[in-house]
């Protein structure tokens, strides 16, 4: 499997308002969301830290935010089957928007292309206005995306960093 | 196309694809299938192959919807942050 993301550092936060300051750590891996009938890599697109939650058994999960940084009309492009967000605070029923998510390599030189991640059930989203807390409110990869992409992940909790191999290529 | 023409034509394609769910799982797990109201438009081996010969079509994009043919998934577990 070729390597894809090469030792990228956990995302490291810390809360200068505790004494003494505390830290948190995310492993985020860097993705752009685009439309689902791309028949290639965005153009153009922001880049975004993704938390990768293998704690999450669905696909993904991100604010109404996240699709207009990537320039997409969380209004348009919604699946008719809603999905309920469910939390040990109560629960929620979203939108879901079809999209497909693409992982950017950090290699140096001429990396590899993005990397297509597709959503089977698109994209829950909640739909509010304001800007989701940028260290705590992450959009989220979970487990079965994960699976989908056939990713093989390698999380070093002695480096703090993650690594990514994207699937053999497939010959004909 | 009004919004509410729209709404209404997803959920046709959404209960069309609910009732041929468990044949297609037989017969096409993991392929795709676009739906436009009730009328099957054709499957798909990629999501976003499926889409361009719905484009070629000449269907616009809220004209129709594409699904996974799997069992789809209506709940998730997250962490209380995220409804804060």
């Amino acid at each position: 499997m070729p390597l894809f993301i090469d030792r990228l550092p956990f995302h490291r936060w810390t809360d200068p308002t505790r004494s003494p300051p505390l830290s948190y750590w995310t492993v985020v891996l860097p993705v752009m969301v685009a439309e689902p009938s791309l028949t290639g890599p965005p153009p153009v697109a922001q880049v975004q830290e993704w938390a990768l939650d293998t704690g999450n058994r669905g696909e993904a999960f991100a604010w109404r935010h996240h699709l207009l940084l990537a320039g997409l009309d969380p209004d348009q492009g919604r699946l008719p089957l809603p999905m309920t967000i469910l939390t040990v605070a109560g629960k929620v029923t979203v939108p879901v928007r079809d999209v497909d998510l693409w992982l950017v390599s950090n290699l140096p030189g001429s990396p590899p292309p993005p990397y297509r991640i597709v959503l089977r059930r698109g994209l829950p989203f909640l739909d509010v206005a304001t800007i989701p807390d940028p260290q705590f409110q992450r959009p989220l990869i979970g487990i079965r995306t994960l699976r989908t992409a056939r990713l093989k992940v390698e999380m070093d909790f002695d480096q703090d960093t993650v690594s990514v191999w994207t699937p053999d290529p497939v010959r004909p | 196309m009004t919004a509410d023409q729209r709404a209404d034509l997803n959920q046709q394609a959404l209960r069309a694809f609910q009732r041929d769910l468990p044949r297609l799982w037989a017969e096409r797990p993991g392929q795709w299938v676009a739906y436009r109201g009730g009328q099957r438009l054709g499957f798909g081996l990629h999501k976003h192959e499926l889409y361009q010969e719905c484009f070629q079509q000449g269907l616009q994009r809220e004209e129709f919807v594409i699904f996974c043919i799997e069992p789809q998934e209506t709940e998730i577990t997250l962490g209380p942050v995220v409804l804060d």
